[in-house]
């Protein structure tokens, strides 16, 4: 491979050739395999790819490692020792690709390894090569000696300790080549490891007949170790390190509105279409891609509350299910090269025997898993398809969305309540009721929880003597408020949820209704990111954003400071869903002597209170309750008072704080009712 | 075999709250369009049958109203009815029982039927006699308020269990056909899946006018025999005895006191209500209540 000295025999090159090209035929034909399967899947025509923002996305999340560097901030330090790892591979692939192919297949070895920029890129390497050393003993240390949850429950330390130690006799056979290089062969140029190789080798095993037995075995015990690698990877999760760069660029992120996408039920005679996802077929080509970007890192799982709660739901494992799903319908074999399907009999049902009902239906929807992803995979539009799957195709849902579904249709809300009593909490406030005379410059969307559960309409009233102080004017849709729909689309009824779109937004053009002003983050998110795919364009705010407002300007003035020790706990449809942080801490700041006492998982880490996703009207049979662990979590702040800005957590929350038997002791308040006490 | 399953798409009341007894108003937003609830259950009784005898039993849905009660032959016909029926005239949406029964009958006879079942009373008039009157037109017998329903191997005989109300049961034998009307315990309704409820919306309905079954109507009712709603009211407020509670006695006397309506200690032989601490009393009425089978585990309805 030099120029001068023979250190391996042509026909050892040429049996490395024919063993090279085997295995890149079989890393080939894999991944071949795979992006047929990914054909399966639904095409996207919705689709629209926007170059610049993929490009940037690209260059942020691959090269940039945003995702591992991110989660650094949660005291998750694992990531620094991927960025090694990455950066090791990319340089060293570079290495292989000029220096060793290039330079030495076709003799420029001298002529490549003679300028400025390639010394510097060889120091550059090899440091890097050290840091990945570093970066893949630290992983050994890990996964031996702390064993991190989330990387189970069925992690194979074995098999990982085999390819790591096999990573490591690589990288040290690659400074073994390139020091007995440096002293075989005259005018050589390696990095600085490899002088320090090379200077050991000199010292140690001076004859040039023992460093070129060494070479020849370390040359050979390298490139099996690679080709080795080459076929391992499409077989193993390391595949996440081909699929997700291609990802990042042709994917967009899954931004929380779209997860939630409109079915079309226009149906041709006896049609049979499918709704939602009841076989891995009925997901999206973008969907199917995501699951092989998962690196089984597990840390969905660690953040995902039904998992910590005990229930059977475990996002990894969900992503891991459907891959295996989707692997089940490929043909791995090697021939016949075009036959790509495995043409089992087996219909490929989802929900069965690997995922059941039960995982299903213990998600929240609070998009942890999502957020903390570090390849940006959606967790959440999988489980929400395959829960439509379920209702609209089988009608199989707990025995409580019966009821909750069937209310909606026939009453308008969840709790089969009816129009009747609506607004019957207002009845002595003298609330204007929007009319066609009567048009406000805003309409407040009271919601189903706040006007018909007596702890969540004592924050409504608390509101609106907010409003009237300030002298705001709004009004109340009445007796004709009906449900958001919220609850419908979540479990996966997109039926109901659509029909009550579309009346909702009837209703809001009859009045000419321009700005909308809401108590429950779930009625704000849905009619901000998503009734516009129904065609309504309204302005919609949460309460939150006016009060800030109106604290700022002097209309509202409070009187006095509290001087109890507050907590916020940050709700899913506010916080994860529509990035609003420091709104309320804005102004609990304000109104408090001391500062808020944040609890540990705060912001973007926030832990559901369990309430959504429609649980709120579910039962709970499963585990431990999720909001009794988050009021825990709450509880150890040693705060007086635990803040919220949404009806289902204070609901939540209030619950688990009863079954601490600390009510009396510790309250549960909404800001509104905060805000409106210091007045 | 063939089952027919009378249904009622009316409007009712979701609150007594909505209705005004001074001026006999009732507000709007009190009302509610719906199918009566006993005739949902009449239906998932039918389609129970047909589930356990497959391709061998057909389900026909009659109902008696205006136009609107198409949408309920429909959602009955996502949930699995074979065919459906419509006596379609706005003039018979509240009309009187005899002549509702006139009309189902008008389209029953021509069905050749096994077993009718109703729902037993309307939710809104909870009068429950159509079914009465339909079996007496159709010449079967009637039992009514049922809770189990059991057919014979060759549809031949039904065994029924029929409510006597506060639990109490009587088992009837029947032969078919016949006319049951069905209480709200027998079963759980389904839900339709959305797939079935959008094709339903092609499908056929078979319509009848009223010109069509009105001769034939005619001579089967004896006008004297149709009634009259006279006036609803409230229940009138009644004076309780309100018994003195003595303070000598112990929280479980006082407890039973008040149960057995005032005045002196009752000795009775299920004393399960004894001197104890909170939780351990609750822990034995919960036992007691599993053991006598009150409690029972949810999600089994499926």
């Amino acid at each position: 491979m030099s120029n001068d000295v023979v250190l391996i025999s042509f026909l050892e090159k040429m049996i490395f050739a024919v063993l090279f090209v085997i295995a890149a035929i079989i890393f080939l034909r894999i991944f071949y395999v795979r992006f047929k399967l990914i054909q399966l899947g639904n095409k996207n025509d919705s689709f629209k790819f926007n170059f610049k923002k993929q490009f940037e996305t690209f260059l942020l999340y691959v090269p940039g490692q945003l995702c591992n560097i991110r989660n650094i901030r949660q005291k998750d330090l694992a990531g620094l020792a991927h960025l090694a790892i990455f950066w090791g591979a990319i340089l060293f692939a570079i290495d292989y690709f000029l220096f060793l192919l290039i330079g030495d297949g076709f003799g420029a070895s001298k002529i490549i390894r003679g300028t400025g920029i390639s010394i510097t890129f060889l120091w550059i390497t090899e440091i890097t090569g050290i840091f990945m050393l570093a970066g893949l003993t630290s992983g050994v240390v890990r996964r031996g000696v702390i064993k991190p949850g989330r990387l189970g429950p069925d992690f194979e330390f074995q098999t990982f300790f085999l390819i790591t130690f096999f990573a490591h006799v690589l990288l040290l056979c690659y400074f073994i080549l390139e020091g007995c290089r440096l002293n075989l062969e005259p005018d050589y140029v390696a990095g600085p490891v490899s002088y320090i190789v090379a200077g050991f080798f000199s010292h140690f095993c001076a004859g040039a007949e023992t460093q070129h037995d060494v070479f020849q075995f370390a040359w050979w015990v390298h490139n099996i170790i690679l080709l080795g690698f080459i076929v391992y990877i499409p077989f193993s999760k390391h595949q996440h390190a081909i699929f997700f760069p291609i990802n990042a660029l042709i994917n967009l992120s899954p931004e929380a509105t779209d997860v939630f996408k409109p079915v079309d039920f226009e149906l041709n005679a006896s049609e049979q279409k499918q709704f939602g996802a009841s076989k891995i077929e009925d997901f999206s080509r973008s969907q199917l891609i995501e699951l092989y970007t998962c690196a089984q890192c597990g840390r969905c799982q660690d953040v995902c509350p039904a998992y910590a709660s005990g229930k059977p739901l475990s996002p990894k494992k969900l992503i891991q299910d459907l891959r295996k799903s989707l692997d089940s319908k490929g043909n791995f074999k090697l021939l016949p090269l075009t036959k790509c399907y495995n043409e089992s009999t087996d219909r490929g049902v989802l929900v069965g025997e690997n995922i059941s009902e039960d995982e299903i239906w213990s998600c929240t929807t609070c998009m942890a898993c999502t957020n903390v992803c570090p390849v940006m995979l959606g967790h959440l539009d999988k489980v929400m398809d395959i829960r439509r799957g379920l209702t609209l195709m089988e009608s199989r849902f707990p025995a409580e969305a019966k009821s909750v579904f069937k209310d909606l249709e026939t009453f308008g809300d969840p709790l089969g309540m009816g129009s009747y009593l609506r607004a019957d909490w207002s009845r002595h406030l003298n609330i204007k009721e929007i009319s066609e005379k009567n048009k406000p410059d805003m309409l407040l969307w009271v919601g189903c929880l706040s006007s018909f559960y007596n702890r969540n309409i004592d924050v409504a009233i608390s509101l609106t003597k907010l409003l009237n102080a300030a002298e705001i004017d709004f009004a109340i849709l009445g007796k004709e408020e009906i449900c958001c729909g919220d609850p419908a689309r979540r479990m996966g009824n997109e039926y109901i949820f659509q029909s009550i779109a579309k009346q909702n937004i009837k209703l809001f053009k009859k009045y000419g209704v321009k700005k909308i002003i809401t108590i429950c983050p779930h009625c704000y998110n849905i009619f901000k990111n998503e009734y516009n795919q129904f065609g309504a364009d309204i302005d919609v705010i949460h309460y939150l954003d006016l009060i800030s407002d109106l604290l700022e300007k002097g209309k509202l003035n409070p009187r006095k400071k509290l001087d109890e020790t507050i907590t916020y706990h940050d709700p899913c449809y506010l916080g994860r869903y529509n990035n609003i942080y420091d709104l309320p801490r804005k102004i609990l700041n304000g109104l408090s002597e001391a500062n808020i006492i944040e609890v540990e998982n705060n912001k973007d880490n926030s832990f559901c209170c369990g309430g959504g996703g429609g649980l709120i009207f579910l039962q709970e049979h499963i585990g431990e309750r999720i909001n009794e662990l988050r009021a825990e979590q709450c509880l150890n702040t040693g705060a007086q008072t635990i803040a919220t800005a949404c009806p289902h957590c204070l609901t939540m929350l209030e619950d688990g704080v009863k079954s601490k038997e600390l009510e009396g002791k510790v309250k549960v308040h909404d800001i509104a009712e905060i805000v409106q006490r210091v007045l | 075999m063939k089952i027919a399953v009378c249904i009622r798409y009316g409007t009712y009341l979701t609150t007594q709250l909505g209705f005004n007894p001074l001026d006999n108003t009732i507000r709007k937003e009190s009302l509610v369009d719906k199918i009566n609830a006993y005739d949902e259950n009449a239906l998932e009784e039918a389609l129970r049958i047909k589930d356990r005898m497959g391709e061998l039993c057909e389900v026909y849905v009659v109902t008696v109203g205006g136009p609107r009660a198409e949408e309920a032959l429909r959602y009955c016909m996502a949930l699995g009815a074979d065919r459906a029926f419509h006596v379609c005239d706005s003039n018979l949406d509240s009309s009187e029982a005899l002549i509702t029964a006139a009309a189902l009958f008008g389209v029953i006879k021509q069905l050749q039927c096994d077993l009718i079942l109703c729902g037993k009373k309307g939710e809104d008039t909870c009068r429950g006699q159509v079914g009465n009157y339909l079996a007496e037109f159709l010449d079967l017998p009637v039992i009514t308020s049922i809770v189990k329903l059991e057919i014979n191997e060759n549809g031949s005989k039904a065994i029924v269990h029929k409510s006597l109300g506060r639990g109490d049961r009587i088992v009837l034998e029947s032969p078919l056909p016949a006319v049951f009307t069905v209480e709200k315990g027998i079963n759980t309704p389904r839900y339709p899946t959305i797939i079935s409820r959008l094709q339903a919306l092609d499908k056929e309905i078979t319509r009848f006018e009223r010109e069509d079954l009105e001769r034939e109507a005619k001579e089967i009712i004896n006008e004297q025999h149709l009634t009259k709603l006279s006036t609803i009211s409230l229940p009138k407020k009644r004076s309780r005895k309100v018994f003195q509670m003595d303070s000598n006695l112990s929280a479980a006397d006082r407890l039973k006191a008040m149960l057995s309506g005032g005045g002196a200690k009752k000795k009775t032989e299920d004393n399960f209500i004894e001197e104890e601490k909170p939780e351990k009393a609750a822990e034995k009425l919960i036992t007691y209540l599993k053991d006598n089978g009150f409690l029972v585990h949810i999600g089994q309805d499926k």
